[in-house]
């Protein structure tokens, strides 16, 4: 306690005394001011702060694992472009994610390929993408110990997604087992656990028979936790289809997107980029159009005939 | 009288008032101290917890909310702030984001707004650690860095109320002040009944001291107590038992002083008295010494041609016979002489009476010297039916002083014994003595007329007589008295009460180195 808060204190003991002895000549010096509790104020706006770009990305990963991986990104742009700054914004689902990327929420956004092409008609647009193509494919993960061997032995069984919209972490996995004998709604118990990370934990854990992710969550992880190397495997992978996309909001200014693209594009051609994306899992990004998903869009419209329905907003 | 003088006579009138103004001063600032004290500490004790509090829910609303803010999700922060809403005394709970807008907070129609007032915005572009942006009486709120991955994304903010604090306070203050008027009350009390008991025995001593400055040393202090009190009272009846002791021994003192003054005065009044009759005396002798020189020169300037007169009276008696003169003649002749020789008789008297005497002092026997003066008296006075009784003892001891003035005193007296009892059938005289350390009184008595009151006074005085006329000169005891005075020795004269005078004449006693 500070002097003056212990002066403040004994300025009420007269004041405490008077009321105890009903000496009613005492003077109130407390104002109404003074009385009056602090409450916070605000106003509609911020004042005077640079324009601060939000850059989405679709959850990859948990929050914070994703704002770990992302957010050097986001501050490796803002020191390049002078005038700007850049703030991740992660999502804990890819429902919400999808929710704020159609509203269009994000001024960039980094969505996986379905949900690229579904951008595209809520005012994005692609100007590139992740580099690393062979890598955007399913893999299904099995403990060593599992007794899974083929496709069917997963009839039956319980097997972890990460989310419906997840495009390689699910609907490519999916797509693979329906082309390989299982019916995929029918033959097993799809469990849709929220995130890549928890997809694989569920398989490990045994909740699951299979876990279903992709590869760089699944590097990542396994790095971290070497059990879960030594203990499970990918016993299957699917074919890769175009990696992530990187979309701008329509309204952003295209020599903003210019500056962002040069950037993103050549983050590999410096040591500060390479960190970057070495923590991505990544060599490269790229630069990509619309068109460049068009490949998307032809897998989703058999994976829509063959495995499930999707709601059609490409 | 100043006010600073009228509070000291206040405090220093009374030690009953001393005991409960000091206790009572004594009580109201230890307890004012102890209150202040204690309210300090409780104050910074319930502000550290309430801080404590405040850190604690910002940390736990920072924690909480990393992933919402990460996702911007107002509606997971929404339920993350209701999670604390209930929290007692929390007034606000408050997420932003780095630039300041609020992603959650208690009033959810603020989210999406920004901080505006100051304090808030203090916080933008600061360090990221937790921070007490306010901390008064009414509020404490506490922010705490949103972190993730090392790297601030936000603030979350909690308010805590401060009021309950503030009412648990005034109850602490209020039962605090309430103690220490019990305090004061319980303590004057305490010390107004201790000064009670102090004062009652201090006042029974001044009750005590009081009656022994009235004379009264009878009253006693009670000795009841046991305390030191009851020890001085002890003392002091003690020293009350002495006072009235020496009192009394004063008292008895004193009253033999007053005897004594007393009779020194008594005895200084009688000396008075005797030195006013010497000085008369003295007076009177200077009167008579002036009165005498005149009249010895009178007398010696009468006595030649009384002389002379008497030798031609003797040759007119032998010039012729006288038978040849006439019988008026031979008579007339005849009382001449007779009147001349009387005047001779007279002058001669006085001449006796002025004339200073040679005195030889010498040891004389009483006894002796009075039958001389006996013998003397026989011849020369016809007094054959006169008896002289004499008794004075051979034992006494002899006198010192001229033999022949105490003869002539002596004969004197007896002289004028013989003529007071020429009426008396029984003409007797007693002649005693007696003798003390320093004086041979001799007493003279005679069975005459005594002497009338109002002359024995008188009967010292010169020419004073109540003889008839030519029976004495008024000279006979004046020489006698001035004869004493010569040989250090005193007379005095009274009536018997059984008739007759006694005269008294007293001389010193002999002493071997005289």
């Amino acid at each position: 306690m500070t002097m003056i808060q212990a002066f403040r204190s004994l300025r009420k003991l007269p004041l405490a005394a008077c009321m105890v002895l009903g000496v009613a000549a005492c003077d109130q010096t407390e104002t109404d001011a003074e009385n009056q509790i602090y409450q916070p104020t605000f106003a509609a706006g911020a004042k005077d702060t640079e324009r601060t770009y939000v850059l989405g990305v679709h959850p990859l990963h948990n929050p914070e694992r994703l704002f770990e991986i992302f957010n050097p990104l986001a501050v490796y742009l803002g020191q390049k472009i002078p005038g700007t700054s850049f703030k991740i914004e992660a999502s804990r689902s890819y429902a919400a994610y999808d929710k704020k990327l159609y509203a269009g929420k994000f001024d960039f956004s980094l969505p996986n390929p379905f949900q690229t092409v579904n951008s595209l008609k809520h005012g994005y647009r692609v100007f590139g993408k992740m580099g690393d193509d062979q890598n955007f494919r399913g893999i299904i993960l099995v403990r060593k110990d599992s007794g899974i061997k083929k496709m069917s032995d997963l009839k039956g069984k319980a097997v972890s997604f990460p989310a419906p919209t997840a495009l390689a972490a699910t609907m490519m996995p999916q797509f693979y087992m329906q082309k390989n004998g299982l019916e995929v709604m029918k033959d097993i118990e799809v469990r849709y656990v929220g995130s890549q990370e928890s997809s694989i934990m569920n398989a490990y854990l045994g909740n699951t028979a299979a876990g279903v992710t992709w590869p760089p969550p699944w590097n990542l992880l396994s790095e971290e936790r070497p059990e879960l190397k030594a203990e499970m495997y990918p016993i299957w992978e699917t074919d890769p289809l175009p990696n992530n996309g990187l979309v701008v909001r329509d309204d952003i200014s295209p020599e903003l997107v210019a500056k962002v693209s040069k950037v993103i594009f050549s983050l590999h051609e410096d040591k500060a980029g390479q960190a970057i994306l070495s923590s991505m899992g990544l060599s490269t990004f790229e630069a990509a159009n619309n068109e460049t998903y068009q490949p998307v869009i032809n897998f989703l419209e058999e994976f829509s005939r063959e495995v499930r329905p999707l709601e059609k907003s490409w | 009288m100043s006010i600073w003088g009228r509070f000291k006579n206040l405090w220093a009138g009374s030690i009953q008032r001393q005991l409960i103004v000091g206790i009572a001063a004594v009580h109201a600032v230890m307890m004012t101290l102890f209150v202040a004290d204690l309210v300090l500490r409780q104050t910074e004790f319930l502000r550290n917890q309430t801080i404590g509090q405040a850190t604690s829910l910002a940390e736990t609303l920072a924690a909480n909310s990393t992933s919402w803010v990460l996702s911007s999700d107002v509606v997971g922060l929404e339920e993350v702030v209701r999670s604390q809403a209930s929290y007692p005394s929390l007034q606000y709970a408050l997420i932003h984001d780095l630039e300041g807008k609020v992603l959650g907070y208690s009033d959810r129609q603020k989210v999406g707004d920004y901080i505006d007032d100051s304090m808030s915005r203090s916080l933008l572009g600061r360090a990221a650690e937790a921070v007490i942006l306010l901390n008064n009486d009414d509020l404490v709120d506490v922010g705490v860095p949103i972190i993730a991955s090392g790297t601030q994304i936000g603030w979350a903010r909690v308010g805590l109320g401060r009021g309950e604090i503030a009412a648990n306070l005034n109850i602490i203050t209020r039962d605090g002040v309430l103690y220490m008027v019990a305090a004061i009350i319980v303590g004057t009390l305490f010390a107004y009944f201790m000064g009670l008991g102090l004062t009652r025995g201090v006042r029974g001593l001044v009750s005590v001291t009081d009656s022994m400055r009235h004379g009264n040393y009878n009253t006693r202090a009670k000795e009841d107590r046991a305390d030191e009190l009851g020890k001085l009272a002890k003392a002091f009846n003690e020293m009350n038992e002495i006072i009235r002791n020496r009192e009394d021994e004063l008292k008895g003192m004193n009253s033999q002083l007053e005897d004594l003054v007393t009779a020194r005065t008594e005895k200084l009044e009688a000396t008075l008295n005797e030195l006013r009759i010497k000085q008369q005396e003295v007076l009177q002798s200077e009167k008579l010494s002036a009165i005498g020189g005149m009249v010895a020169g009178f007398a010696h300037e009468l006595n030649n041609p009384l002389m002379g007169l008497g030798a031609y009276i003797d040759a007119i008696r032998g010039s012729s016979d006288p038978s040849a003169r006439s019988p008026e003649v031979q008579e007339a002749i005849e009382k001449a002489g007779k009147i001349v020789e009387r005047l001779m008789k007279i002058v001669q008297s006085i001449l006796h009476h002025t004339v200073v005497h040679e005195f030889a002092f010498t040891e004389i026997a009483l006894s002796e010297s009075v039958d001389e003066t006996i013998h003397l008296f026989r011849a020369g006075a016809m007094v054959e039916d006169l008896t002289i009784n004499v008794d004075i003892s051979d034992d006494l001891p002899p006198i010192w002083g001229d033999v022949n003035s105490l003869q002539q005193i002596l004969l004197n007296i007896m002289l004028n014994a013989r003529d007071a009892m020429n009426e008396s059938e029984n003409k007797l005289i007693e002649i005693s003595a007696t003798a003390n350390e320093t004086d041979v009184s001799i007493s003279i008595t005679d069975t005459g007329s005594g002497i009338p009151d109002e002359i024995l006074n008188k009967i010292f005085e010169p020419f004073f007589t109540n003889k008839a006329p030519g029976k004495g000169t008024g000279l006979g005891l004046s020489v006698s008295n001035d004869l004493i005075l010569n040989i250090k020795g005193s007379m005095q004269c009274r009536n018997r009460p059984e008739g007759g005078a006694e005269f008294i004449v007293t001389v010193p006693i002999y002493k071997a180195d005289q």
